[in-house]
């Protein structure tokens, strides 16, 4: 019964080996397709509310009188406001935009009704918490669209009463109009602005955690020998396969994009692939000379990481590229390749970009792996020999 | 070079947590917090490239160009014909934001018809919409003011003294607090320098609870040690990153210190904890850093920090609400921007430690669980020694 019991604990362990042997082969592919799409999936329905609702506002009426309840009730009907009117003093008001309990406050000074009917100009203060800038915009934005309504009637009544006809009154109301319109992204949401920037980097971060582990594990066994011939083979085979998937999961994300958040995703795959192909000979460049560096795979993966949000925030993406300080520029786009990738994404999935506008990034994606793929492999290739000799001595 | 090369191997091979320590709590603080303060030390778009359309021509509309482009965030450096010119300029991206002022704009101005001007933005470009926007309106809302002064004054006669009570009946005053200048970097960096840190302490939590899974609940005591002893260093880290901020680029410090430290300590000790735990469970080193990091990473973006979570989904709101980076986040740019005392942010400080105790007493379960699942493999191995 114990020789049984022994053995069903060796089967166990066996079983238990050979999962995580098939668990490391699938891993870097599970990583480069399903890890992305998840993301997809989870900033997507993060990020799918076009607006920004439910921004607490506070609401201070010294005046009470007809016309700042006029006021207050238009804000309370405001759809995208908060309104409170809890407080009855400018300190706990002021305690209230510290604390974060308000992100604005409307002030109603005494007086406003008696300055408005004497037509001498009423006075409204608003406090914005301007630290936060998505509900700095929406509070501004509604405050703006409600006194310029309210001006507008009053305007309207003024000249009405002076003896203009109403059709022209109206007119000389709307003296100046003014059409927005928001290019690529008329609602300016969030999620439109975010994801080829996102779905870039998932490609970049994907392909890193992935290739690095295994061209580590890789460098350790050439230390103790196979010919060089056969073990390149291998890794350009290895690598391309790694490129076939991080491709299909970009084209996966794209597809939940599409059809779940219904975003609307411009260009052509020939072109996605005109910057994408140079994009991966660079990171498979970036990853070769990360794996020259790194002998533990841990250390490796936890420098990989760490890239995620810097080379995100440095590559014209996020802070726009013309504002970048010119030094700057000239090294990141050296030293890293993301912003021949990012930024024609973006052009291409929102802006519907021709070969004219793409062509400029990946030609310089392609000089930049022109360049760092073979430094790349020289760095690997010298560390191989290096941790030989070593080893030897 | 190779001498130096091999040198380095040896030394991390011989101290193999000197160097990552060094590079996840001192260097990498530095290194990001340099690149990306310089970066965006310029703090908010300004001199938008911006293209004209100009169909009127009459000195009107040359003057309000001129107007728009004499204000720092505007500038007309591109004139194209037509719109559709002016779209392709923003399609390429040489401009970011765009004007078309129609033909004969100023004749239907003074004939009353109310003209339209079409603005354009690149969408795709928020950071420089949101300032552009903002601008444009109060740009335009001065204009009309100005014109509508001259009808009240023309055509109904009104005083010079009444004009403005009836031209502008409410004039709305806007108070700016916290960030007077609307800085786009006071509101991104704080927050996002530690969302990139707290990738490396939850990893280097996670390495660490590897390495010490073949210790049990007896040696509870050790766990505790280093989890206190990493997050100790994880948190001087943060004070390092937002140190570099602060003295070579300004970044204000308005709040308690006190409390500061407090947060980043706790907060150090949470994430560090958490990738511990994280480390303990997973079998493999590399998956469990990986897993750890994958934990985290999406909670800067979650966590309500750049999109507000009152414009996300109720789920994501209260799942936000067990974020650690929720309340860090907004706390620290708080502590930035605002006089904050302890009090305004102790709910998060006493939230963020019974999070960490929580960890902590998983931490235990999970270690006596193990050692329960570990014993007769353990008593086996024992046995086996014993009759060897």
């Amino acid at each position: 019964m114990k020789k049984l019991g022994l053995q069903s604990q060796e089967e166990v362990k066996e079983e238990r080996s050979k999962f995580f042997h098939w668990f490391a082969q699938i891993k870097p592919y599970v990583i480069l397709t399903l890890i992305p799409l998840f993301f997809t999936l989870l900033f997507g329905g993060a990020f799918s509310p076009v607006s920004n609702t439910d921004v607490p506002v506070l609401i201070y009426d010294m005046d009470g009188s007809n016309e700042s309840r006029q006021l207050v009730d238009y804000f309370v009907e405001y759809p995208y406001l908060n309104i409170y009117e809890s407080v009855s003093s400018m300190a706990q008001l002021e305690e209230a935009m510290l604390s974060g309990e308000a992100l604005g406050a409307v002030i109603v000074p005494d007086g406003f009704g008696a300055d408005l009917q004497s037509r001498s100009g009423a006075e409204v203060l608003v406090m914005q918490d301007s630290s936060n800038f998505m509900n700095m915009s929406t509070i501004m934005q509604a405050v703006s669209n409600i006194s310029g309504t309210m001006n507008a009637g009053i305007r309207l009544k003024l000249l009405q009463a002076g003896g203009m006809l109403p059709e022209q009154a109206a007119k000389n109301v709307l003296s100046l109009s003014v059409v927005d319109r928001g290019l690529y992204n008329p609602t300016y949401g969030y999620l439109y602005f975010l994801f080829p920037g996102l779905l870039a980097v998932f490609v970049q971060q994907t392909l890193l955690a992935a290739a690095t582990p295994y061209l580590i594990e890789k460098k350790q066994l050439l230390c103790s020998g196979p010919g060089w011939r056969r073990a390149f083979a291998e890794v350009a085979a290895r690598l391309g396969s790694f490129a076939l998937a991080g491709t299909l999961g970009l084209f996966i994300c794209l597809l939940a994009l599409s059809k779940v958040f219904n975003y609307p995703v411009n260009g052509s795959a020939g072109l996605i692939l005109l910057v994408h192909v140079p994009f991966v000979l660079a990171v498979c460049g970036m990853g070769l000379l990360i794996s020259a560096v790194f002998d533990d795979t841990a250390d490796c993966t936890m420098f990989n990481m760490f890239l995620t949000i810097p080379t995100f925030l440095s590559c014209g993406y996020a802070w726009p590229e013309y504002m970048m300080p010119e030094a700057f520029k000239a090294v990141a786009t050296h030293i890293w390749p993301l912003y021949y990738y990012a930024n024609p994404l973006r052009d291409i999935i929102m802006k519907d970009a021709d070969y004219a506008i793409v062509a400029p990034f990946a030609e310089g994606c392609l000089w930049f792996a022109a360049f760092w793929l073979p430094a790349g492999i020289l760095a690997y290739v010298y560390k191989v020999r290096l941790l030989r000799r070593i080893e030897n001595n | 070079m190779s001498h130096l090369i091999a040198w380095f191997y040896r030394f991390k091979k011989r101290h193999p947590y000197l160097t990552m320590s060094v590079l996840v709590y001192a260097l990498v603080p530095v290194v990001v917090g340099l690149a990306l303060g310089y970066e965006m030390h310029d703090d908010s778009p300004v001199h938008i490239p911006t293209v004209v359309v100009n169909g009127d021509k009459s000195q009107f509309s040359y003057d309000f160009i001129n107007y728009v482009d004499q204000t720092a965030y505007f500038d007309v450096s591109l004139w194209a014909e037509t719109s559709e010119q002016a779209e392709r300029l923003i399609q390429e991206g040489q401009a970011l934001a765009g004007m078309i002022i129609p033909a004969d704009f100023y004749k239907d101005l003074l004939a009353g018809k109310s003209p339209d001007i079409l603005l354009l933005y690149d969408g795709s470009q928020l950071a420089v919409v949101s300032v552009a926007k903002l601008t444009l309106s109060e740009i335009m809302l001065n204009m009309n003011g100005a014109y509508l002064q001259k009808i009240f004054a023309g055509k109904l006669g009104v005083l010079p003294t009444e004009l403005m009570g009836q031209v502008l009946p409410i004039n709305v005053t806007y108070h700016n607090m916290f960030n007077p200048t609307k800085s786009f970097r006071y509101y991104l960096l704080p927050g996002m320098l530690l969302a990139i840190l707290q990738v490396g302490i939850v990893m280097m939590g996670a390495a660490r609870g590897y390495e010490s899974r073949k210790l049990y609940v007896r040696d509870f005591g050790r766990h505790i040690q280093n989890i206190i002893f990493w997050s100790l260093l994880a948190a001087l880290g943060m004070m390092l990153c937002l140190g570099v901020q602060f003295i070579c680029f300004g970044l204000p410090y308005r709040g308690t210190v006190l409390g500061g430290v407090l947060l980043l300590l706790i907060y150090a000790i949470t994430i560090t904890c958490m990738g511990y735990i994280v480390g303990s469970l997973v079998p493999e080193r590399v998956f469990a850093v990986q897993l750890a990091a994958i934990c985290v990473l999406p909670t800067s973006v979650l966590g309500g920090y750049t999109y507000p979570l009152t414009a996300m989904p109720e789920a994501y709101q209260s799942f936000a609400q067990f974020l650690p980076y929720t309340y860090l986040g907004s706390d620290i740019r708080s502590l930035c921007l605002k006089p904050l005392e302890v009090h305004h942010i102790m709910p998060h400080l006493v939230f963020l430690a019974k999070y960490a105790l929580v960890e902590i007493l998983l931490l235990l379960l999970i270690k006596l669980l193990l050692g329960w699942l570990q014993k007769p493999s353990r008593d086996k191995k024992l046995g086996k020694e014993a009759a060897l």
